[in-house]
């Protein structure tokens, strides 16, 4: 019986812990959507880059590779 | 009335006078070329031309995925081509857009003569890249457009 109710109350930790990993993880990803944006605003603007908007631009260029299009297609 | 004609006139040369005095404040003078004030165009072509590269290499790259069974479909040689060239813009463009950031962080740092012409020389080869990758990116869509 104490073994029947474990059961649904482990699932429900799990999805509880997956939910909260996910609300942890969009702000992040938001922000550096945002900032991305932020810094091709500013250069339309023709503003020189803040070391902010610098780093958002590092970071997307340090990521190149990491993508399954990043890599070479055969012929 | 005689006097209303030179009081009009009165004010409207110290209003120029104001506005011509602003335009020789660098701060109030409205941006040259377009550029935001203060900002040097040297850094501000260099990051424009580094993130418009970045787009473009992007946008080559998911299209060569989009596109290239369709393409190879209707025109296997060409498709080759292309699939070549994305290669080596897959094999280049990291260190492209690195070296093209670092110069332009070394000339933000010290803005001398030397480093203006080294950033300004390198820019060149993102730029050309980018026009090239542009050219394959418009054949593309022409001779295999996404499908809607």
């Amino acid at each position: 019986m104490s073994t029947g109710n474990t059961a649904p109350s482990n699932s429900a930790d799990t999805v509880g812990a997956i939910i909260s990993l996910i609300a942890a993880f969009v702000p992040l990803v938001t922000d550096e959507m945002d900032l991305w944006n932020t810094a091709k605003n500013h250069l339309a603007q023709k503003d020189e880059l803040t070391p902010e908007l610098e780093q958002a631009f590092d970071d997307k260029i340090a990521a190149i590779g990491t993508k399954p299009e990043d890599q070479q297609q055969p012929l | 009335m005689k006097q209303a004609f030179p009081r009009r006139l009165l004010g409207t040369v110290a209003l120029l006078c104001i506005l011509s005095t602003f335009s020789f404040v660098p701060s109030c003078a409205p941006p040259q070329g377009g550029y935001a004030t203060g900002a040097d165009p040297v850094v501000v072509d260099a990051e424009r031309d580094t993130q418009v590269a970045y787009d473009v290499f992007e946008a080559v790259k998911k299209a060569d995925i989009d596109l290239y069974p369709a393409w190879k479909a209707i025109d296997a040689k060409s498709a080759g081509a292309f699939r070549t060239y994305v290669n080596y813009i897959r094999a280049h463009e990291r260190a492209w857009l690195t070296t093209a950031r670092t110069l332009t962080k070394a000339y933000k740092n010290n803005r001398s003569a030397d480093n203006k012409a080294t950033l300004t020389t390198y820019m060149v080869t993102v730029t050309t890249a980018t026009s090239e990758a542009t050219k394959w990116l418009s054949k593309a869509n022409t001779i295999a457009p996404p499908i809607p």
